[in-house]
């Protein structure tokens, strides 16, 4: 993927591993993928899929000892990440690439309140004075929509509910003005009415400020409302990535087929039975894999696909499919 | 309580028709918990009845009550007021003891297959433990593999335990278990919630599968509209401990009557970009307020986009405004 003055973040042939008593686990392999200013990436698929994995390598965020990128490129603005010692990264992360969890209360501390928290980051990352350091979380609290922000601030995690608490969070990633928004699967612990007030404010933030955001999630309908290109992830793998619009409307590896499939949805006429995919994805510490890892569940499977892994090849500018069955022999699901 | 008392309510209702009386009837459901903050009125008033092989799809936001009216139903927890009528029995507020005989009758599943299975048991020990616990059956070998073959599962697998399982597999132990004594009823509490998708369309077909085959009645709780729609031949919305709208399925997605609902079926993502483009979304300002509040008039007044002034004063009561659709709202009287 060519990069040009837009690209904040690019990462090429990223391979990330744990090395575990029982062997090595290939988590993710071959994620290349780059992010745009003012652009919205999906990043969607199943549990143990490496979306969250390949995000971590991204912030240098890898469980220690036993993880580590074995192979590949992870830069921001140009400037390579892999290899980078504790120290810089920790300045790239906050100042350059923030990130918000499912869950926030897993990354607020308890014990201090909210002020304590936002304060402490703008001391340390931008080096203001504590009264200028207060009157910007302030700020920005009031811009994620936390009314009375000035007294709310002084308040603890707990007193804030779990919508809140997002907000909160998203205004201790803002704290530093990031270029890079990471947000993994920032609303799936939230209420639907919810869920909607806080991607509508991602949304706002990005036009606000031209950040990038990365944004994994499960969720199909999610992407479709919010992303301009998505990435599908398959057993650690890329399997498919191209413009929202263009993957929705022809899908074109039979994974995506099939998972746009399988979801339930509010705007189609009822089917008696829903489509699913039979079987379960692959364990990764069986691998490594010689084939498609997709071909044991995989309606449209063929004699080529045990012959060694695809490889993720570009159909059309800015589409990208890992699949042996050639496009015009891809059947549509009906 | 004042909200709570219907003119005519959607439980009596349904039974004085021609249809077969209903399997599961609840009446005037109350389950306040006192708290040092106030009392919580987890649910608050509420009727429902299910028919015999039908699914009744239960849904609202975290917080509304919903795991509560079927944890009540299976008597985890006592209610305050109110009577819940099994195959024409009253079994509110009996003890474990006076449950147990009910258990071949009434079952439930929950939604984390993670917590809800004993991880030292193994899978046929989990399977059978209803045979043992109910009949004295200590060698339910031929059931439990007649059981796991039901759900989908591989009974060589038996002597297995859950964590070598997947999520999908461990919600069909739970399954297995719960179809152990032949129930005619069973509460399904987020069944499918914490499955990826691939897997969740895999169980909704097979809980599809096993109420035809074998005849079953589900009260199915979920906070996904898509979801229940796909499950479910009637649908309540519950709202702060109280169901906001009644209707059969098809008429409730398409002609959403109360604004909570409206507003929850807009606010569900669609997949596909081209309506998400589009589409208008309802905004609803603010979050469910605290259930120790005390709320005068309509609940969901605070949120409401419609509100008007009777709806400061008055709860609206859970009406018929059209053939077997209920809301509790005031519009639909302003309006006429």
């Amino acid at each position: 993927m060519s990069s040009t003055a837009d690209t904040l973040l690019q990462v090429d042939g990223l391979r990330t591993q744990f090395v575990l008593d029982e062997g090595t686990v290939t988590a993710v392999d071959g994620v290349t993928f780059d992010v745009k200013k003012g652009e919205i990436v999906g990043i969607v698929g199943e549990s143990g899929c490496g979306k969250s994995v390949t995000n971590l390598s991204v912030l240098g965020l890898l469980p220690k000892p036993q993880g580590r990128i074995a192979n590949g490129s992870v830069k921001f603005e140009g400037r390579e990440l892999v290899g980078l010692s504790e120290n810089e990264l920790r300045k790239v992360r906050g100042n350059n690439i923030a990130m918000i969890f499912q869950d926030p209360m897993t990354s607020l501390n308890p014990y201090l309140t909210v002020e304590e928290q936002l304060v402490e980051v703008v001391e340390l990352h931008l080096g203001m004075s504590r009264k200028d350091a207060v009157a910007h979380a302030v700020k920005l609290l009031h811009r994620v929509g936390i009314s009375d922000a000035a007294n709310r601030i002084k308040s603890y995690p707990h007193e804030f509910s779990g919508g809140m608490r997002q907000r909160v969070m998203i205004a201790m990633a803002l704290l530093c003005d990031p270029e890079v928004l990471i947000a993994d699967e920032p609303t799936t612990a939230l209420d639907v009415t919810i869920q909607a007030q806080i991607l509508e404010l991602l949304k706002e933030l990005r036009d606000e400020r031209g950040m990038g955001i990365i944004l994994i999630t499960h969720d199909l309908g999610v992407v479709a409302g919010m992303c301009d290109r998505v990435i599908v992830m398959y057993a650690g793998r890329i399997v498919e990535q191209a413009p929202t619009h263009e993957l929705y409307a022809s899908p074109q590896h039979p994974y995506t087929q099939a998972l746009l499939k399988s979801v339930p949805r509010l705007d189609e006429a009822m089917h008696e039975h829903l489509f699913s995919i039979e079987g379960l994805p692959p364990r990764l510490d069986k691998g490594p894999f010689t084939g498609c890892t997709f071909a044991p569940r995989c309606p449209q499977v063929r004699d080529a696909c045990h012959q060694g892994e695809p490889a993720l090849e570009e159909t059309s500018p800015g589409r990208h499919r890992r699949c042996v069955v050639p496009l015009g022999e891809l059947e549509t699901l009906a | 309580m004042s909200g709570s008392t219907y003119e005519s309510s959607p439980a009596s209702e349904t039974t004085t028709s021609t249809e077969s009386a209903a399997i599961l009837r609840i009446e005037g459901l109350k389950v306040h918990f006192p708290t040092p903050r106030g009392t919580v009125k987890a649910v608050d008033g509420i009727d429902l009845s299910i028919q015999k092989g039908e699914t009744l799809g239960l849904v609202g936001e975290s917080g509304c009550g919903k795991s509560t009216v079927a944890r009540t139903v299976v008597g985890l927890v006592h209610p305050t007021a109110g009577r819940i009528v099994l195959e024409g029995r009253e079994i509110q507020g009996l003890s474990a003891r006076e449950m147990r005989p009910l258990r071949e009758e009434l079952q439930m599943v929950f939604q984390d297959p993670y917590a809800s299975l004993n991880p030292r048991m193994t899978v046929a020990s989990i399977i059978g433990e209803p045979f043992l616990i109910h009949r004295g059956q200590r060698d339910a070998d031929l059931q439990i593999c007649e059981l796991m073959s039901l759900v989908g599962l591989d009974p060589s697998m038996r002597r297995r335990y859950p964590h070598e399982f997947s999520g999908g597999q461990r919600q069909r132990i739970g399954l297995a278990r719960a179809l152990a004594l032949d129930p005619d009823v069973i509460l399904l509490d987020e069944p499918v919630s914490a499955l990826d998708v691939s897997v969740q369309a895999q169980v909704m077909n097979l809980l599809d599968d096993l109420k035809k085959r074998l005849g079953l009645t589900y009260l199915f709780i979920a906070h996904n509209l898509a979801v229940v729609r796909h499950m479910s031949d009637r649908v309540a919305v519950m709202y702060l401990g109280r169901i906001v709208e009644l209707a059969d399925r098809d008429e409730i997605y398409a002609n959403p009557m109360h604004p909570y609902t409206e507003a929850l079926l807009s606010a569900v993502p669609v997949p596909d970009p081209v309506i998400e483009a589009t589409r208008e979304r309802i905004r609803l300002e603010g979050e469910i307020p605290s259930p120790t509040e005390t709320i005068v008039g309509c609940p969901f007044r605070a949120r409401c986009p419609k509100a008007f002034d009777r709806c400061a004063t008055d709860v609206p009561a859970l009406k018929e405004h059209k053939q077997a659709h209920w809301s509790a709202c005031h519009l639909p009287e302003e309006a006429s």
